[in-house]
């Protein structure tokens, strides 16, 4: 087999494949929950495991960066003070993951290499095998084909699904997603022309569904030459909540605070966990002093994060997948998300 | 909200899109709140004072050491001298059994729910108009309302989804009316902001009904005008207003025309009235205010108080306010009690309960033992260093709880709770929405539930109570609670729950509709109202109004150990109005003792136009737990609400 050559497998034995390695990795993948939700968990059996599902709203980053994680423990009670580092977790298989977030892991990649390298990200990285699906059921509030994040992408998976009903229609991103397919017994038929017609009739019907709200380039301009009217963000900082959520869930923010947790004096723990641009905490010094005392420094930052040139450049995207998922959290509801702030930018220079 | 769990740890809370209310949004504390489970400080053993420290002891030896304690007590001074104090946060089967246990196995009339510091006049008066004790409205009305009302409340600081629905509302178009000295955030985008001085509400919403009365601008169809106008409202004339509270009387015409245009009133409201001298006057003048627009009843209308906490409505609603029973119910009432009584087996105590500022006020004297659950009382009281003196001078302190507060510092037993994540049962939403909470993961080791640990001390009290689950504790409590009836577990198990009354209609907002039907219920007295109790003068010439800041929640116990809101606010500041500094000679930055005439803190200035001048506003900052020393703790005639909103202080120099 060769990557970029498109393959097509029976779902059903596609699915008893997956089944299987559940005995000796952690599959991860989409569940209902009561009441009709789905999130993204791990599976025991294909009991669980639906194929219906618009996007989890909790961003599938938290499988690489948790929200909370123990980074080290210490114990200084015995004659040596002891370093407990987390235990080695079991290789992982990360099944019907959407495009965009795929997508925002490429983002998170390039944040952590480099002179941010992060041992712990790409040890989850690399023991997870990524098996993505192509998005069929875009939510309301998806603009992906904004932001080049989906609904299909060309890479960044090991494995990508078209669901065509009775078979999976698979791309090839890297070689550890073909060695998965040529290990296991599944008969593999190179996609014919009929499967490529109904992967582009899925594809167009995925575009007809999702209306392009999000005017990025107008807005990337007006903030990389800084012609945003000083109170249209005050009064968009006016409105923030600072709840944290529009960073919580996006899949290209990536920063943390790490703080100790002694427990008594011999021993604690060192714990890594989400932070936000949007807290006033977060920029906070030593001295008392904040550069983002007030929510409109913070909204303007988040923004020229996103958007601006010198970030596009840097990570050669904007930093937005176009998971929509900032609309759905944003307690000033219709506001504050960034298919809404593109919108009042443009507004605005006009 | 949902609880994302690793091997026994809570790592992350996550929204939930299909919850109603919510629709996939958190608060900040909702995002991070989750982090205080797994913090070292929890108590995760019982604590006993011996030689008058706190020291580790088993659950059985706790348990029959409060059991014998508070026997010895109860026959030395009767069975009324023991207090208990129940909790906003845990759950209704707890709370109804906490209820159970004080008014049967304990047999005392004194208990009652922190609830009385901040909503007690509220739910008072909707009591006797409505016959209810809660919300008029629910959160739905405020994306349906015609003209909106916010007084005393911030509304995006103490409750983000009402903040939030607010706020798309005045985005829309709609008329929202803010009535407060001091300037939001959300001020700005708000129609008219009223700034009236501190403490002058009852004549400024008296004068927005005479003006609607004197124009004609009542709803059609309105019983009793005549008495209304005659027996109280004549003398709120716009100047009398405007003389009071300093707002100028075509302000008032503006609102009143506002509220007169819209097509029904909705009414947000928080302690800003309700801490004050005339708390139940204010409301009462609400209420007639949203009658005289026809809005009691009437989608998009009512009256919405932004309870405090999570389980607020719920302790009412189980019965742990002094005056009322399961259900809301009047204990008073003879058939109530009859009923009860016959419900629980027991007999209830015949007379009436004191309520909490009246029992810390009493600690020593008539009560001589006091049992806490999960409230931290040093700090949530007015006066700080009278109510930690009074605790000190009880003859036993059993404080429950996850941390170990002021209060539980104070105790001689300290029994370890669980979290929410570690409990099972259900929680009442200020808009009477049941929901359940399940359990994410198993108490942390040597911690036990509310609802367990308060049938373990019955039962160490030699009641025969069976060690019963949240489930079974409900069917009980459902058959003394008809607010409660038609209610299935299952269901309140779905995303959002259910809003009682259910058996009524399963459609939100229907509760006034259906009860009052197009009678709109009836006008209430107009009281001319009570001079503030702590008026300023030349020694202390500032007005001190206090607020909740928006990473707050009550006393901070359990926002404190939360490492990233704990972060948010590390300076406790005083605000001052500039030309009030500039006089002073006081700068943004500069260190200040705030002094009233019962205590001082010592705070950090922040000068801004947000206050107006000759007012000071005390952020409750929850580090020190200072903010109520100065506060006066004299209580409000009617609902025995102590006046704690505002009082005289002065600002001195570090
Ligand atoms: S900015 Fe919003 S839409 Fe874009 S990737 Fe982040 S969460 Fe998704
Ligand atoms: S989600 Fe909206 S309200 Fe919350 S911090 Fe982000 S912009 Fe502000």
């Amino acid at each position: 087999m060769q990557a970029g050559t498109r393959l097509v497998v029976n779902k059903q034995v596609f699915l008893d494949n997956l089944s299987l390695c559940m005995q000796k990795m952690t599959v991860i993948g989409p569940q209902k929950l009561r009441g009709g939700e789905v999130t993204f968990g791990p599976l025991r059996s294909l009991r669980r495991l639906t194929l219906d599902y618009v996007n989890d709203l909790d961003p599938l980053k938290r499988f690489f960066l948790p929200q909370r994680e123990v980074l080290f423990a210490y114990d200084l009670s015995g004659k040596k003070p002891r370093l407990l580092q987390p235990e080695q977790e079991k290789p992982r298989l990360l099944f019907g993951i959407r495009s965009c977030d795929v997508q925002g892991l490429a983002h998170m990649d390039g944040f952590f290499q480099g002179a941010c390298y992060d041992e712990l990200y790409w040890a989850r990285r690399r023991n997870t095998l990524i098996i993505s699906m192509a998005c069929n059921r875009p939510n309301e509030s998806c603009f992906c084909i904004c932001c080049n994040g989906g609904p299909w992408l060309e890479s960044g998976f090991d494995l990508q699904l078209t669901d065509l009903g009775e078979e999976f229609l698979i791309d090839i991103g890297s070689r550890a997603g073909r060695v998965f397919l040529e290990e296991r017994p599944m008969p593999a038929v190179t996609a014919s022309r009929r499967h490529e017609t109904r992967r582009r009739e899925l594809m167009e019907a995925c575009d007809a569904q999702m209306v392009p709200t999000a005017y990025l380039a107008k807005a990337c301009i007006q903030i990389t030459n800084n012609r945003v009217r000083e109170e249209l963000w005050e009064e968009m900082g006016s409105e923030c909540f600072s709840c944290g959520g529009c960073t919580h869930v996006c899949p290209c923010c990536t920063c943390f605070d790490v703080v100790d947790c002694p427990e008594g004096a011999k021993s604690g723990t060192r714990v890594r966990c989400w932070d936000s641009c949007q807290y006033s905490g977060f920029t906070r010094e030593a001295s008392g002093h904040n550069p983002r005392a007030r929510a409109k420094e913070r909204v303007k930052r988040r923004f020229y994060h996103k958007l601006s040139y010198a970030y596009i450049q840097q990570d050669g995207h904007p930093g937005c997948v176009g998971c929509g998922r900032c609309i759905t959290v944003c307690e000033a509801f219709g506001l504050l998300d960034i298919s809404a702030v593109v919108k009042r930018l443009r507004r605005d220079g006009q | 909200m949902l609880l994302e769990v690793e091997k026994g740890v809570v790592l992350a809370a996550a929204p939930q899109r299909d919850h109603p209310v919510s629709r996939g949004t958190l608060c900040i504390k909702g995002w991070n709140g989750h982090q205080l489970i797994h913090h070292p400080e929890r108590l995760t053993q019982p604590l006993l004072r011996i030689n008058d420290c706190l020291k580790p002891v088993s659950w059985n030896k706790a348990l029959s050491y409060a059991a014998q304690r508070i026997t010895e007590l109860q026959q030395a001074h009767g069975r009324d001298c023991v207090g208990v104090v129940g909790s906003l946060k845990t759950v209704n089967e707890a709370s109804y059994l906490l209820g159970k246990l004080a008014r049967t196995v304990l047999h005392t009339p004194h208990l009652d729910a922190p609830l009385r510091f901040d909503h007690a006049p509220s739910l008072r008066v909707l009591r006797e108009q409505s016959g209810f004790a809660n919300a008029a409205a629910a959160l739905a009305d405020i994306e349906k309302a015609g003209a909106i009302l916010v007084i005393g409340a911030d509304a995006k600081a103490q409750n983000a989804r009402a903040g939030s629905l607010l706020l798309q509302a005045a985005k829309r178009g709609v008329p929202v009316i803010q009535v407060d000295p001091r300037e939001q955030e959300h001020s700005r985008f708000f129609r008219l902001h009223l700034r009236p001085r501190p403490g002058t509400d009852l004549a400024l919403i008296n004068a927005l009904s005479h003006i609607l009365l004197a124009e004609g601008w009542q709803a059609e169809g309105l019983a009793g005008l005549a008495k209304l106008r005659d027996d109280g409202l004549e003398r709120f004339t716009p100047a009398y207003a405007e003389s009071v509270s300093g707002i100028a009387q075509d302000d008032l015409r503006s609102a009143a025309g506002l509220i007169a245009k819209a097509s029904s009133l909705l009414i947000l409201f928080g302690t800003g009235i309700t801490q004050q001298a005339n708390g139940t006057a204010n409301v009462r003048a609400l209420w007639n205010l949203a009658l005289l627009t026809g809005s009691i009843g009437r989608e998009g209308g009512g009256l919405l108080p932004l309870l405090t906490a999570n389980n607020s409505q719920g302790a009412v609603d189980t019965g742990l306010m002094s005056e009322w029973g399961p259900g809301q119910r009047d204990l008073q009432e003879t058939a109530v009690r009859r009923a009860i009584e016959a419900a629980w087996g027991a007999s209830l105590p015949a007379e009436k309960g004191l309520t909490l500022q009246e029992m810390i006020d009493h600690a020593g004297g008539r009560i001589r033992a006091l049992y806490v659950v999960g409230e931290n009382l040093a700090w949530s009281a007015p006066e700080s260093a009278k109510t930690s003196a009074a605790l000190d001078k009880l003859d036993f302190l059993l404080v429950q709880d996850l941390f170990l507060t002021e209060t539980a510092a104070r105790a001689d037993l300290v029994l370890p709770a669980a979290s929410f994540a570690e409990q099972e049962g259900s929680y009442t939403s200020l808009e009477r929405r049941l929901q359940r909470v399940r359990r994410a993961i198993a108490p942390l080791r040597g911690c036990k539930p509310d609802l367990e640990i308060i049938q373990l001390l019955a039962g160490a009290l030699a009641a025969p109570w069976p060690l019963r689950k949240a489930e079974e504790v409900f069917l009980e409590m459902q058959q003394l609670m008809p607010c409660y009836g038609g209610i299935s577990w299952q269901t309140i198990g779905h995303p959002g729950g259910v809003l009682w009354p259910a058996h009524t209609d399963d459609e939100e907002c229907t509760l006034y509709r259906k009860l009052l039907g197009d009678r709109q219920g009836a006008f209430t007295e107009v009281s001319t109202g009570l001079p503030f109790g702590d008026e300023p003068d030349a020694d202390y010439p500032f007005t001190l109004i206090t607020g909740r800041p928006l990473f707050h929640r009550r006393t901070g116990t359990l926002v404190t150990r939360s490492f990233t809101l704990d972060k948010e606010d590390p300076v406790a500041t005083i605000e001052i109005n500039t030309d009030d500094a500039r006089a002073l000679k006081l700068r943004s930055g500069w260190p200040v003792i705030v002094k009233s005439r019962r205590g001082e803190v010592r705070r950090t200035v922040v000068v801004t136009r947000a206050v107006p001048p000759g007012t000071l506003y005390l952020p409750i900052h929850h580090k020190d737990g200072l903010s109520q020393s100065l506060m006066p703790s004299m209580l409000e005639p009617e609902s025995a609400i102590p006046q704690m909103k505002l009082c005289a202080a002065k600002l001195e120099m570090v």
